[in-house]
């Protein structure tokens, strides 16, 4: 008892809790690194999550992108103060801007919908932006293309559609 | 001031645009497939509506719209989103052209914006999240403009930023904004503000509006209070750039309100009458329409935390029913104002009356721990008793509860250093003392720097030997107090600047 308190201390967010990937991946995180989910938050307050969390729907490879992230933002809700987070918090944009960089299709959707399963606001909000910068600026056919989206509409349905928002294409 | 400079302080007071004005730079098109797919699985459609929705909501006006022919999956993915409509994507340009950008397009283009503006509140609808149009002369749009609030106040718009261009400066806003029930802020640049007699008042009218800003709007003080009357839910109220209309302003019974902020604003007088979760209050760059002084008074406002600048050149400052005067060394308990932790004063240290008032002033703020000097220099200078603050009685905060000290425009002058010399003897609780200096100025950033080493290495009572010394240099570039600063209720000290510090001693 006494070395898992001490443990625990070290981590600094108090009792660890295991994650359980679709695929069986085990992930040891703090309940403060994991309460980053809201999903998972509310668990820890139902008091269930004793034998560890099964999440069916989200890969291994997902969650450690997941667990990452939720490592790297651990710190962002306690911390408070207008001048000693200043460095960290470079640190973090610069962390959150390589990921959502380096992320790419069919990556990136599986992130989001992780995201959105686990309830963790800041991750979806990041993830859905980075969607939506593929998408401004471009025309129908380039966003097609961009996301290998099938045009199932009729050449004079497409017409009819522009017509109704003429204003949205007259560049 | 210019009208170029007014309409500066209204567009860089507006609320930002909720889709980011950085996504064309990452997005900008290339042949390369990077994060894109070609020929891949489309997993994008496999998203749920409400996830296509997040992302759509994200996306400026005219891509947004677009994703409409996209494929039948996305075909009513924009209607059944929350509109975001910015009129500066409208215009042919490209979607990210400066604030006032689109007001610099030949006529005939704005002709046609506006009418896609028009077309665009037809066509969704609604409700609509965040709707801003701040590029238009709008004097020559008068009957779209009524079109436009007709279909707002119809179809529900939650958040409005409306500017209109000078000139004119009194193209009248239509009566309709009073039926925009569905408000949760409401910005507005620049117009006259519709008569408010024989319209319903009460908090029907604005039930959810939580901010309201008034930019270089002329409305007369019975329709804003009209106004105030009809927002239960008010939490933040902001006079930019005013021009003597609204001139008083009274803030009685507004239960919710926890912000007020003048700035740069000229007005008669504030009265917070009744504002009993009020937090913050301020003041920047106010003045008088007439000679007269600007009347600040605070009543009932038992949870004000944050309070600035008072200038002690032009605010007359009336605490529960008192004026405060030079001299009195004995403040009236109900002339106090205790919940006030961080306050900001603006003062002309050569100036004796200002010098006079002072003492007076900060014995109404009993519990203050943080103080903010900003230097105020204007030609009016006059001879200080050079024992004046030898002599100046007790001051309850700067005995036994200021922590912190920042001169902001720190100049060394010697009614200045009097001043500093008496916190520095007098202030048990002190930790530090900000010295804010121009760093170009080399030869006064050695200047201030021996005076720090003076100031140190003088003996002074108990309080200066766990009390830092601190010189910090001006950060190049925009104004580090703004009113993004000054209205972001999560900072708990808005005037604090964490700027590059220099020297500790």
């Amino acid at each position: 008892m006494a070395a898992a308190a001490a443990e625990a201390t070290i981590d600094g967010g108090g009792k660890m809790i295991i994650l359980i990937s679709a695929d069986g991946k085990r992930f040891e995180v703090t309940e403060a690194v994991a309460s980053q989910s809201q999903l998972i938050s509310n668990m820890i307050e139902d008091d269930c999550t004793e034998n560890g969390v099964r999440l069916p729907n989200v890969d291994g490879d997902i969650l450690t992108m997941v667990v990452d992230y939720c490592n790297m933002h651990a710190g962002d809700a306690a911390a408070d103060g207008d001048t000693t987070k200043a460095s960290s918090t470079e640190e973090l944009k610069k962390f959150d801007a390589e990921l959502v960089q380096a992320l790419e299709n069919p990556v990136l959707f599986k992130l989001i919908l992780a995201a959105n399963f686990l309830n963790i606001k800041s991750l979806l909000d990041m993830t859905c932006q980075r969607v939506a910068d593929m998408m401004s600026g471009k025309t129908p056919e380039q966003m097609r293309e961009t996301f290998s989206i099938e045009n199932d509409f009729t050449p004079e349905e497409e017409a009819a559609i522009r017509q109704e928002n003429a204003w949205a294409f007259d560049d | 001031m210019t009208m170029d400079t007014i309409l500066h302080l209204v567009y860089s007071s507006l609320p930002e645009n909720p889709v980011s004005p950085t996504a064309t730079l990452s997005a900008a098109f290339t042949s390369s497939s990077s994060g894109g797919g070609g020929g891949g699985e489309d997993r994008i459609s496999a998203l749920p509506d409400d996830l296509l929705r997040y992302i759509v909501s994200r996306l400026p006006t005219k891509d947004a719209a677009r994703t409409t022919t996209l494929s039948s999956r996305w075909r009513g993915i924009w209607r059944s989103t929350p509109l975001v409509l910015i009129d500066g994507d409208l215009f042919p340009q490209g979607p990210h052209i400066s604030a006032s950008g689109g007001a610099s397009s030949p006529s005939s283009i704005r002709d046609a914006v506006a009418n896609a503006v028009t077309r665009v509140l037809a066509s969704h609808p609604g409700p609509f999240r965040f709707v801003g149009v701040i590029n238009f002369f709008l004097g020559q749009h008068v009957d779209a403009l009524a079109d436009w609030l007709r279909l707002l106040a119809a179809k529900g718009v939650e958040d409005l930023v409306l500017v209109n261009r000078p000139w004119p400066l009194d193209v009248r806003i239509p009566d309709t904004i009073l039926r925009c029930a569905s408000l949760r802020r409401l910005y507005l640049g620049v117009f006259r503000f519709p008569d408010t007699t024989g319209h319903p008042r009460g908090p029907d009218v604005f039930p959810h509006l939580q901010e309201l800003g008034i930019c270089h709007t002329i409305m007369d003080d019975g329709d804003l209070d009209h106004v105030l009357a009809c927002c239960p839910a008010l939490e933040k109220l902001a006079l930019v750039a005013g021009y003597g209309t609204p001139s008083r302003v009274r803030v009685e019974s507004r239960h919710s309100l926890r912000c007020v902020l003048l700035w740069w604003s000229m007005i008669d007088e504030l009265a917070i009458v009744d504002a009993p979760c009020l937090e913050r209050l301020i003041l920047w760059g106010t003045y008088p329409c007439e000679e007269e002084p600007v009347k600040i008074e605070i009543g009932y406002a038992p949870q004000l935390t944050v309070l600035g600048y008072l200038d002690m050149g032009i605010h007359a400052l009336h605490i529960g029913g008192m004026i405060i005067k030079a001299g009195v060394t004995d403040v009236s308990p109900m002339a106090k104002v205790p919940s006030v932790k961080i306050l900001g004063i603006d003062v002309n240290f050569e100036a004796r009356k200002e010098m006079e008032i002072l003492p007076s002033f900060l014995r109404c703020f009993p519990n203050v721990e943080a103080l903010h000097i900003k230097y105020n220099v204007d030609e009016s200078n006059s001879e200080l008793n050079s024992k004046f603050w030898q002599e100046v009685g007790h001051i309850e905060c700067v005995e036994s509860s200021i922590k912190k000290v920042v001169f902001d425009q720190f100049r060394g002058g010697a009614n200045e250093l009097e001043f500093i010399k008496f916190i520095l003897e007098r202030a048990q609780m002190l930790d530090k003392m900000v010295f804010v200096v121009d760093p170009e100025n080399s030869a006064f950033v050695d200047q201030a720097m021996s005076i720090m080493k003076s100031l140190a290495s003088t003996d002074y009572t108990s309080a200066s030997k766990k009390c830092s010394l601190m010189m910090v240099g001006y950060r190049k570039g925009p104004p580090a107090f703004s009113y993004m600063r000054a209205s972001d209720l999560s900072l708990s000290d808005p005037f604090f600047v964490s700027k590059d510090i220099q020297v500790t001693v």
